[in-house]
This record gives C-alpha cells, sequence and structure tokens, in this order.
C-alpha cells in the first residue's frame, strides 16, 4: 500500500470510529429501551472500545464500570426500569427539576426557552443535508439524540461513493464544519456536565464523562 | 438568571433609534416591505397563525407570527373588535414563552415513590398513553365498583369535555374554584335576571359614569374591559371607586374613596335609600321591566346615609352626592366582574352582589347601551345533541363539597373549592377515594396545607397540566396538556359578546406527546368500558360552524374571525317568574333566602390578637399555572410585598423593604418584605397573589414569595350554615379573615 493509500485508509478508520461514537452517544442519550441494553452486551461493547481507541481514548475503564453496573441488576427489567426513572428525572419531567435539558436552546439562547434560535439553526442544517425530523420521534429538532446522530449520519454519508450520494460530500463536509462549530460543540460540553454533576446513576455519569471528553477532544481536532 | 423591567421592555417594544433628523427621502415608508399591523414592525415571518388567547378568560384575537417553524412575536388581531380592539395585553405577548418552557410536561408520568408530600420527590417515569388511561381505567372502574361513582372526585372547571366525563361517571363531584371567584355575582344574577348566569358583556365604552365597588378589571389588563374603560374616560365619563386601597382603576378615577372593607353593602343600600326617596330612579325602566319595587322602597327606608357613614367610614354626604350623580348621569353603570367587593370575599358579599344588580335596574342600565348585557352567542348545538349517550343514573345527590345543602348554588353545578377538604377528610356523607385534577393547583386553595393532606388521602389522583405544579407533585399519574398555541380549532366568545364570534385556532403542533384535554377524557372512557360517552370534538367544532351559517375556509379567508355584527337589542322580558327584574327576588324568597338585600356584618373585625384586614390583588401581568414560570414576567417583581400605610408602618416598626410576619388564624404564618404605601386604609394589608410556589418543578418561580392563601381559612359546613340565609351561592368569603403584622 503506497503512503497515500494508507493515510487514506486511516482517516477512513478515524471517520468511521467518530461516527460510532456520536451514533453511540445518540443511542445513550435516547429513551432508554432493551436495544441500548444489548450495546453493552459483553459482545457488542468491543466494536466500539476499538472505535475510542482509534481516536486515542481510553474508554475501556468507564465502559467496564458501566458493564459491571448493569449486571449488579437480576433482570433486564430491573435494570430498564432505574434508567427510564434517571431518564425521566434528567431530560422528561421532574422533581425538583429537570436538572439538564437536552436541547441546545436552553443553554445557546437567551431565557432558556426550547425552540430557540439555536433549534432553527440546527434544523436548516438537517434540510440542507436533506433530512427532516421522524414523524414519530415526538421531540423537538435539537434534542441531543437527533443531533449526535445527525453527525453520525453526515460522516458516513460523506464515506460513500461519489456515485450514491444525494448530496455531494464536499457540501456535507462544509454541514458538518459548520453545524459542530456553530452549533453542537458550543452546547454540548455544558450539557455533559450538567449529567454528570447531576446524575444518580453510574450510566448516566460515566456516559456523560465520556460525552464531555469527546466533545471537548472534537473540538481541538477540529481547531487543527 | 436575573431579569428585569427593562429587559422586558426592551423585548416586547422593539422600538429602535433615537432622535436623529433624517433627510426627508430616508424618513418615507418603505415599499418592498412589510410591518406587521399592530406594532409596525418590520418582522420576517413565514406565517401568521390565527389564534383566541386563553391565558384569561377575555379570549383576545391574536396573530402569531411563525419564523423557522416557531413562533416568534405576538400581537393582537386587529379584526377582533370585541375582544379588546385589536390589542392584547403582556400576558397574550408573553404566551410563546410557556410555550417553549423546557419545564413543560412533555409525556405522561408514572409515580414510583409511593409517599407523598411538600418534599417528596414522586420519581416520575414515563409511560405510554395506552398506559396511562389503563391504568386510570382500572382505578376508577375499582373505586366505583366498591364505594360508587361518587367516590370520583373531579376537580375540573365546568366546562363541555369536563361535563361528559362527569355524567359519563355519574359523580356528583364535580368541583371548581368559583366560590372563591364569582359563585356570588352568577347565583344572584340567575335569581334576579337570567335565569342562568351572569352578564360578562360591559359595554363601559358608552358609559358615561363609572361606579366601582372594588371592580378593578382595567387594572388586571384584561383587554375587553380595558379599552372599554379607556373609551369611557375619552369620553367623558366619570369615574369613582369605592375600594380600602388605591387599585389601578382608583388611581385613574376622578374620585377614589378608601371604604372599609366588607362595608360596600350598607353603601349601597343608602345610596338606593337616596335614589329612592328622592325620586331619581329611571321611572319608566322601573315600572316596565322590574317586579317588587315598592317593597324595595320600603326596605331601604331603614338604611339613610347617616347610618352606613358609621358603619363604612364614608361621609353621609359624600353617599348622598355620589348616589345623585349616579342616578342622573345617563348612562350610569356599576361594573362587576369577579372577585370584586361582590365577589365571595366575605358572608355578606352576596348581598351586594344582589344590591349591585338592583342599583343597575335603578338606573335601567341592564340590557341597555351603557350598561351590562347578557353575551350574544351563535346558534350552536350542545355536546348531546351532537353525540347523544344515555348516561347513568346519578343516584347519589349530596356532594363531598356540601354544595347540594345550597340548591341554588348547586343549579351551577360549580362546586365550591373551600368546603373539599373538610369533605374528603372527614369521609362525609361518603368516602371518596379517586380523584382528577385539571389545570388546578393546591395553591388556588385556601390554606393548601388542608387541600393537601386531603389529596393525599385519596387511594389514587390523577393531574392534568401544563407545566409540574405542586399538584401534579401529589398525583399518582401525570398527563402533559396541550399549550393553546400548539392547537387548531375554533373558539366561541363568551366574554364581551356584544354580538355573536367565532374565531379561529392555527396551532403550531405538538412539541411533545400532550394531549388536548378532549382527547383525554376520550381516552379515559374508552378505556373504562365506555366508549359510547366519546365525543369527536373537530366534528362538534365542524357541526357548529354549520350552526352559526360558516365554515372553517370563511374563517380563514377573513381574518380568522366569523361574526353576525349587529347591535344587541336590549332584552324586555327576562328569565325570571315575573319575567322582570326580580327587585325583590321571588326566587330566593321560594328556596328560603332573603328576598331583598338586608345588612349583616360581615364575619371577622378586627381584634387586639389580629387587628388588620387583610387584601389582596392579581397581578395584571401574572395567571397562575398559565405563565407562572416565565422567566420574563416572573422578573418584573421576583417576590410580593406585604402593603401599608406609613402610620401602620410606623406602628410596627417597619421600613421600606424590611421583612414582617404575618399571622393568620390559621396558625399560618408568612415572612414577607413591607411595602409602604399612602394607597391604603390604615386598618388594612394587602399582598399580591400567585406567588409562594414550592414545586421546584418551576424553574423561575421556586420559592419565589409567599402564597397569601397560607393565611386564608378554608372553611367547613357548620360554619357556613349559620350564613345560609344570606349566602345563597355558598361563597366561600375568602377575605373574611384578619391578620397580625409584626417585625421580624
Amino acid at each position: 500500500m503506497g503512503e497515500l493509500e494508507e493515510r487514506k485508509a486511516r482517516g477512513r478508520e478515524f471517520s468511521l470510529a467518530r461516527a460510532v461514537i456520536y451514533r453511540l452517544l445518540s443511542r445513550c442519550f435516547s429513551y432508554p429501551d432493551r436495544e441500548l441494553l444489548d450495546l453493552f452486551d459483553s459482545a457488542r461493547v468491543g466494536e466500539y472500545l476499538d472505535s475510542w481507541r482509534c481516536l486515542g481514548f481510553n474508554a475501556s475503564e468507564g465502559i467496564a464500570e458501566v458493564t459491571g453496573w448493569l449486571k449488579e441488576f437480576p433482570t433486564h427489567q430491573a435494570v430498564l426500569d432505574e434508567l427510564e426513572k434517571e431518564y425521566t428525572r434528567l431530560f422528561v419531567n421532574a422533581f425538583p427539576n429537570v436538572p439538564a435539558p437536552p436541547y441546545s436552546s436552553v443553554y445557546l439562547d437567551k431565557y432558556g426557552r426550547v425552540w430557540g434560535q439555536s433549534t432553527a439553526q440546527a434544523a436548516r442544517l438537517y434540510e440542507a443535508a436533506g433530512l427532516s425530523i421522524a414523524r414519530d420521534f415526538h421531540d423537538i429538532p435539537d434534542h441531543i439524540a437527533a443531533e449526535m446522530e445527525f453527525v453520525s449520519y453526515l460522516i458516513m454519508e460523506q464515506q460513500k461513493g461519489k456515485q450514491d450520494a444525494f448530496i455531494p460530500f464536499q457540501e456535507l463536509a462544509s454541514i458538518e464544519k459548520r453545524f459542530l462549530n456553530d452549533h453542537l460543540l458550543r452546547w454540548t460540553p455544558a450539557f455533559f456536565s450538567q449529567v454528570v454533576e447531576c446524575s444518580r446513576l453510574t450510566f448516566y455519569h460515566v456516559m456523560a464523562c465520556l460525552g464531555r471528553q469527546f466533545v471537548e477532544e472534537e473540538t481541538k481536532h477540529l481547531s487543527r | 438568571m436575573e431579569l428585569n423591567r427593562r429587559d422586558f421592555l426592551k423585548s416586547a417594544s422593539g422600538v429602535a433609534g433615537g432622535l436623529i433628523l433624517l433627510p426627508s427621502l430616508l424618513d418615507g415608508e418603505l415599499k418592498a416591505f412589510a410591518r406587521s399591523p399592530q406594532s409596525g414592525r418590520l418582522i420576517v415571518w413565514e406565517k401568521i397563525l390565527h389564534q383566541s388567547c386563553a391565558v384569561c378568560d377575555n379570549t383576545c384575537g391574536m396573530l402569531a407570527y411563525v419564523r423557522d417553524g416557531r413562533i416568534k412575536w405576538i400581537e393582537g388581531n386587529p379584526a377582533d373588535i370585541l375582544g379588546g380592539e385589536g390589542k392584547v395585553c403582556v400576558k397574550g405577548a408573553s404566551a410563546m414563552r410557556t410555550l417553549y418552557d423546557p419545564d413543560r410536561l412533555k409525556a405522561p408520568l408514572k409515580r414510583t415513590n409511593l409517599k407523598k408530600g411538600k418534599d417528596e420527590d414522586p420519581g416520575w417515569i414515563k409511560i405510554s398513553w395506552d398506559e396511562a388511561f389503563s391504568t386510570i381505567a382500572v382505578k376508577f372502574n375499582e373505586a366505583i365498583a366498591r364505594y360508587g361513582p361518587q367516590s370520583v372526585l373531579l376537580l375540573v372547571r365546568p366546562k363541555e369535555p369536563d361535563t361528559r366525563l362527569q355524567k359519563a361517571i355519574g359523580t356528583p363531584n364535580q368541583v371548581c374554584h368559583v366560590d372563591t371567584c364569582y359563585i356570588t355575582h352568577e347565583v344572584a344574577w340567575g335569581a334576579l335576571v337570567s335565569g342562568g348566569g351572569r352578564s360578562w358583556t360591559l359595554d363601559l365604552e358608552n358609559a358615561r359614569y363609572i361606579l366601582s365597588f372594588g371592580w378593578d378589571q382595567p387594572g388586571k389588563s384584561m383587554q375587553s374591559h380595558l379599552q372599554g374603560f379607556i373609551k369611557a374616560k375619552e369620553q367623558g365619563a366619570k369615574v369613582v371607586v369605592f375600594d380600602p386601597r388605591m387599585s389601578l382603576t382608583a388611581a385613574k378615577a376622578d374620585e377614589w374613596i378608601a371604604i372599609k372593607p366588607g362595608t360596600d353593602l350598607a353603601v349601597i343600600l343608602a345610596m338606593m335609600n337616596v335614589i329612592i326617596s328622592e325620586g331619581l330612579y329611571d321611572k319608566n325602566y322601573v315600572a316596565n321591566y322590574t317586579h317588587g319595587f315598592d317593597k324595595l322602597a320600603e326596605h331601604v327606608k331603614q338604611y339613610p346615609p347617616e347610618w352606613a357613614a358609621l358603619i363604612s367610614e364614608v361621609p353621609a354626604s359624600d353617599i348622598i352626592r355620589i348616589a345623585r350623580e349616579f342616578a342622573t348621569t345617563k348612562p350610569a353603570m356599576l361594573p362587576t366582574h369577579k372577585r370584586d367587593a361582590g365577589g365571595p370575599l366575605y358572608t355578606n358579599s352576596f348581598g351586594l352582589a344582589q344590591a349591585e344588580i338592583i342599583m343597575s335596574a335603578l338606573v335601567g342600565n341592564i340590557e341597555r347601551p351603557g350598561g351590562f348585557f347578557m353575551s350574544r352567542k351563535p346558534k350552536s348545538r350542545s355536546v348531546d345533541e351532537f353525540a347523544p349517550a344515555k348516561y347513568p343514573e346519578m343516584k347519589e345527590k349530596r356532594r363531598v363539597d356540601g354544595q347540594d345543602l345550597f340548591p341554588l348554588a348547586n343549579a351551577q353545578r360549580k362546586g365550591a373549592f373551600a368546603h373539599l377538604a373538610e369533605g374528603i377528610l372527614s369521609g362525609k356523607p361518603y368516602l371518596v377515594k379517586v380523584g382528577l385534577a385539571s389545570a388546578y393547583n393546591v395553591l388556588s386553595f385556601p390554606n393548601p396545607d388542608t387541600i393537601i393532606e386531603a389529596l393525599k388521602a385519596l387511594d389514587f389522583l390523577v393531574a392534568v397540566d401544563l407545566l409540574p405544579s405542586e399538584l401534579c407533585q401529589l398525583a399518582d399519574i401525570v398527563l402533559p396538556d396541550v399549550h393553546f398555541l400548539e392547537k387548531d380549532g375554533i373558539e366561541t366568545r363568551e366574554y364581551h359578546a356584544m354580538w355573536p364570534q367565532i374565531m379561529l385556532r392555527e396551532g403550531v403542533g405538538t412539541l411533545w406527546e400532550e394531549k388536548s384535554w378532549g382527547s383525554i377524557v376520550n381516552g379515559i372512557v374508552e378505556a373504562m368500558g365506555k366508549p359510547e360517552f366519546k365525543v369527536d370534538w373537530k366534528g362538534l367544532e365542524e357541526a357548529r360552524l354549520q350552526d352559526a351559517g360558516t365554515t372553517m375556509e370563511y374563517l380563514k379567508a377573513n381574518n380568522g374571525i366569523w361574526e353576525d355584527k349587529k347591535e344587541p337589542k336590549g332584552w324586555t322580558e327576562f328569565k325570571t317568574p315575573s319575567k322582570k327584574i326580580e327587585l325583590y327576588s321571588t326566587v330566593l324568597e321560594k328556596d328560603g333566602y332573603e328576598p331583598l338585600p338586608i345588612w349583616h356584618e360581615r364575619l371577622t373585625q378586627p381584634t387586639a390578637e389580629y387587628p388588620y384586614y387583610i387584601l389582596t390583588e392579581h397581578l395584571p401581568w401574572r395567571r397562575m399555572g398559565k405563565n407562572s414560570n416565565d422567566p420574563i414576567l416572573v422578573g418584573m417583581l421576583p417576590e410580593n410585598f406585604l402593603h401599608m400605610h406609613p402610620d401602620t408602618a410606623a406602628k410596627i416598626g417597619v421600613k421600606e423593604g424590611e421583612y414582617v410576619i404575618v399571622e393568620s388564624p390559621t396558625g399560618k404564618s408568612l415572612k414577607i418584605r413591607a411595602h409602604i404605601t399612602r394607597g391604603i386604609r390604615r386598618d388594612c394589608v394587602m399582598t399580591e397573589h400567585s406567588f409562594g410556589n414550592w414545586s421546584k418543578g418551576l424553574r423561575a418561580a421556586y420559592g419565589r414569595g409567599t402564597n397569601d392563601g397560607e393565611l386564608l381559612p378554608e372553611r367547613k359546613i357548620e360554619d357556613t350554615l349559620k350564613t345560609k340565609a344570606y349566602n345563597p351561592a355558598f361563597g366561600s368569603y375568602l377575605l373574611d379573615v384578619c391578620v397580625n403584622v409584626r417585625k421580624a
């Protein structure tokens, strides 16, 4: 393999690793279900541990903490009950209040409402990439799960062959850059910090720690 | 985040620039760019949605400007002349900040912590609508099977889906807040004039003399009253306000008379004495349209102005002068609305509500220009006509709040907050086991701690709301309601309906998984195995448009408004047994009540222990749960104050802004800052309502100020029965209490 091919392959591997982590974080900060638990099956864990490694992280300790914690529960239902309760409390509705609303506008816009200027910014970039929010999503476009999924989609689309591309990859690359720089990376560090601080469950605590580390690394990577 | 009034004004006005002299060419109007009709603001929008405001009941027509899929700006719909001349108040213009509140209830929630209380985290878990409905159905059906349908308590308004649910279940216990709000006016109007409810249509604009007993609607910025009031003032109307404190209306009046609280009835009886003895009443109107004048004339002889002056501390000469002015300036109006002096504030308030109607009839201004009109509504079929269903027979007629002991009040089917806790906690007349509350909070009750205990005593409680309120915190299932800006549909005008009017609602769509109250009721009855009580609410709206002779398309093409615009023709016959306005009420007499308003002292007077009357005020920009978590509105007055006269402050030894302790016979005390003002009597203190949220779910509102309701006692049936002869409305005599104030 020539040097150029090697660099290309490394670049591709790096991009795919980023896409995996964005997708993983999207799943972890969606409403918990069986599919989420399956992700932490010992067979699946290796898949994204490699991705973390490729990005220069050692996430194995954190992920081991999560899988260890999950094993403490006698049944899947028992762990889901806990996760659902904590997800509802952290992100949906809670008493004393929702400590970490999972929407960009709450962190970026004046008065901290939902459907703010920054929500519109996200929605415009989804549209530019040829996407719109699914009817059964029942949530606001700048929800953390949608935004993380969006980046992983952008990365994957750029990896497709030219003839398969719905939108030219140069355009997708520019959308990705704008979305990350002007939007996602501006609010997610604060969001993950909120979760780290307020979570009562190992799962959300660890995943938010990893998430925060990841978006900080992304910020550094993009400024290079 | 602290926000202040300036932030708000900046965001609300959008007016730019200073006083720079421009070349005339640049001074001209832009040709290519549009301006919004009301504010003249240059804004970019994708579409304009028609709406009808639902923050208060005035239902002002609105235009909601949408940009990037989101409501950016709200202003009045200029085509809605009735609602308020195409203007909206600060509550309406702010409505999108509650729509987009990150603390909005988003999905059905189930409680996982079975312990309930002020400091208990309910441990909510998001569930599906199916699970929510089936859980409710199982609990309700179980209670009905074991304890009967009367064991289901519905804390809901007497609106259509609410009543459908109540009838489908067959419980007598549909309970709403009007015993703390306007039940006295409602029952008095029903008995003396309408056979039903009160007049909600005030032709203030054409009045030339406005006499208020605590009526302060302009101060609540309710547009139909406010705009009418402004027009009347512009056209030279004289305004006289009797109020123990200087309300906003009093501040704009020609005269403010600081009457002793709860003595308005004495003054008005003396005014009738003057008007009748001097022959100043409208002889034609009285002869043709009223019943029982002679008995009234004889009755008020015992109430001369000098007598009223001793009771009310209003000089007899003022009573005489104002009575003469009121009777000789035409048209003269005595506006009332809800919680003014004739509202259910004191044990003698019903007598005042009754006397206010009689005074209005004496000067001939009921169903006449410059006076009260009953609302003119379009022809419209009822829910039962649209979706007939065989309701279960309601075998148990007794009510948990005791309202059945007061038949005239019970005919209104609205229930009584103030007496509810006693019924639930005592298990009398029977056990109430499960409940559902829609858009009500425990903070709306006098002495909230007792209603909290009562609701905790239920086996199962459902709450439907916009935001996680204190009542939601006590519920087993919480259901998210839609915000009105999310809703499509129509709204038929009830307030200030000088002629029939229907307004269009165009929503932005639901943000999360909320459902409208009508769909929630459908979901519950279906899950309970009673699908025959479901109503196609959309279909009903279509049918009603047909009844009125219009269509959705017409509304869309005509500024969102259909109206049958014609000046109302005044009634010549009234809905009473005599077909006249009954100055001497045969309806009251038949049910054993006093047929003419008789002077009774209010229940409580200042004592050495509790030397001050307590008054409360509703701020024009607050509307309880409808906007209590709006950071800008909360920022306009982050906490409430205790208003007191400088002499009172000196006596207590307190300076502006210092803390005082207010103590009430409820055993509760509040720590609150003093505000010193000459706009209040020396024997009164006043505080603003709608503060003191303890639900930390409300980010902006939590822990701000204190709740005046803590000072106000709940009521016991036994006590209220003592006032029965003159309190047929079963009012809560909410402010009939005195307090002590000391330095903190």
